[in-house]
């Protein structure tokens, strides 16, 4: 019985610490972040010009469309954007990176053939930095107030050499 | 007079049994559903930044493990919900879940991204965890390994844990109205906020070429909706404690927190899946006197 009684005291006495650490982070900064006993700054800043990285992919046709997050091993969109949020702070990692995405559209266009998907049309890719306002997104036009090119790379980078030397050879033989 | 906590405080073993089972269907469900992106998390290669058990322990801390046994892992841990939503051989397997969803969670969190849908969850596992919830209506009660004794019956040892459940949801939630204050201030309340989060999460979906709520881009055209449901989410946040009061109280704020949940799916196209099954909630509640309490009971592995 002594047994039971020293159990649920222990129990009581781990439950009130555990309830003290899930409190506790109100009385911190709310930006420090942590789990499991988290600060829940979700849903919770002002954003009023937010700076987003995004990755877009240039079709053949010149259309833009923006790269879905499993091409950036992940299918969680929150985890897409700290992937490349990350990336964005060296040219380095953002050109790996788009590199990385250029690779899934090549492998794509080699298993279903090249043209004949929009996907499979891809020809390049591209990180950018862009500042938006969220309600102007949407009430007059989704295009960023601010747009800056971070990396870009080509989908079929040894097609796109072959392409550049030929023309150089036509001009060499064209010229007198 | 009693409050409202002190009738929770005495508790039959049903009641306790029967949140521990749907805590652990919804564990064992979610698990297997989220298993494919789990995988796909252990293969990403994205940058180590430990979280939870992995910060702590310095053998997880080094670097993401491999993902064979990170694989191997989940799929223990998969088995240990099965163990702790039946009660089989509870009183070693329960805490060898708690332990393992702990690692899930914590490992899924440590690419980058903290995710916030499933602390509670783990935090109310490790209330039932280490609490007495096999002793009725579990296969170890069922195989005589666990009973409850004729002096035991209704007491504190079973109503304990669900209290501490219900005292980690109400305390998670008072943190994140804290948040809100400290970050956005009367903003929040005045629902000015609330419209431009909602803009910006689903201008990100779009952007990231992601899934996102059609009905929260109508509603950003429309400014007037958005302080009472500031008010109301920041009302329900910081208020929750006197839940514990008045059953009347509890059930207005478990349905205020629901709802809450609710718009933030309609709206923002997020899913806070444990929540928005009220289960969290129903420790505060004596579920094993309504209908589908009992129903679920009846269903349960009982003694023989």
């Amino acid at each position: 019985m002594k047994k039971k009684k020293w159990g649920q005291a222990l129990y009581a006495c781990g439950a009130f610490l555990t309830l003290i650490a899930v409190v506790a982070p109100a009385f911190s900064n709310p930006r420090d972040d942590g789990f499991p006993f988290s600060t829940y700054p979700m849903f919770a800043s002002r954003r009023k010009a937010p700076v987003l990285v995004v990755a877009e992919v240039v079709h053949r046709d010149g259309e833009r469309g923006r790269v879905e997050p499993s091409r950036l091993g992940t299918d969680e969109v929150m985890q897409a954007a700290v992937t490349l949020r990350m990336a964005a702070r060296k040219r380095s990692s953002a050109r790996q990176l788009c590199q990385k995405i250029a690779k899934t559209y090549r492998d794509e266009s080699s298993a279903t053939g090249p043209g004949k998907t929009k996907e499979s049309d891809a020809k390049r890719v591209e990180i950018v930095r862009a500042s938006f306002d969220p309600i102007q997104y949407f009430l007059e036009s989704p295009e960023p107030k601010d747009r800056r090119l971070v990396a870009g790379c080509a989908v079929h980078p040894a097609k796109n050499k072959q392409k550049k030397r030929g023309r150089k050879k036509k001009k060499k033989r064209n010229s007198p | 007079m009693k409050t409202y906590a002190q009738k929770l405080l005495v508790a039959p073993p049903e009641r306790l049994a029967l949140f521990r089972f749907l805590v652990g269907i919804f564990s064992l469900i979610y698990l297997v559903a989220r298993a494919p992106g789990f995988y796909q998390t252990a293969h990403s290669g994205a940058s180590w930044r430990p979280v939870g058990i992995c910060e702590l322990l310095p053998i997880l801390r080094e670097a993401a493990l491999d993902p064979l046994l990170a694989s191997s892992l989940y799929g223990a841990t998969i088995l240990g919900a099965v163990c702790f939503t039946w009660g089989v051989g509870y009183r070693w397997t329960a805490p060898l879940f708690a332990l393992l969803l702990f690692w899930v969670t914590s490992y899924k969190s440590s690419f980058g991204m903290v995710f916030h849908s499933e602390n509670l969850l783990l935090l109310q596992v490790i209330a039932v965890a280490f609490s007495p919830a096999q002793e009725v209506a579990s296969f170890d009660a069922r195989w005589g390994w666990a009973r409850p004794s004729s002096e035991r019956g209704r007491g504190w040892r079973y109503g304990l844990p669900l209290v501490a459940a219900a005292a980690f949801a109400i305390g998670s939630y008072f943190v994140a109205g804290v948040a809100k204050l400290k970050l956005s201030g009367f903003d929040w309340i005045t629902g000015e906020t609330l419209r431009i989060q909602i803009a910006y999460d689903n201008l990100r979906k779009i952007e990231l070429g992601s899934f996102y709520s059609p009905l929260g881009v109508v509603a950003v055209r429309y400014p007037w909706l958005f302080p009472p449901m500031g008010f109301l989410t920041v009302l329900a946040e910081v208020l929750g404690v006197f839940a514990l009061l008045h059953c009347r109280i509890a059930q207005a704020w478990v349905l205020l927190v629901v709802l809450f949940h609710w718009g933030v799916l309609a709206l923002m196209a997020i899913v806070f899946a444990y929540p928005l099954t009220g289960i969290p909630f129903a420790c505060l509640f004596f579920c094993e006197q309504t209908r589908w309490g009992k129903w679920f009971l009846a269903r349960l592995p009982q003694p023989r």
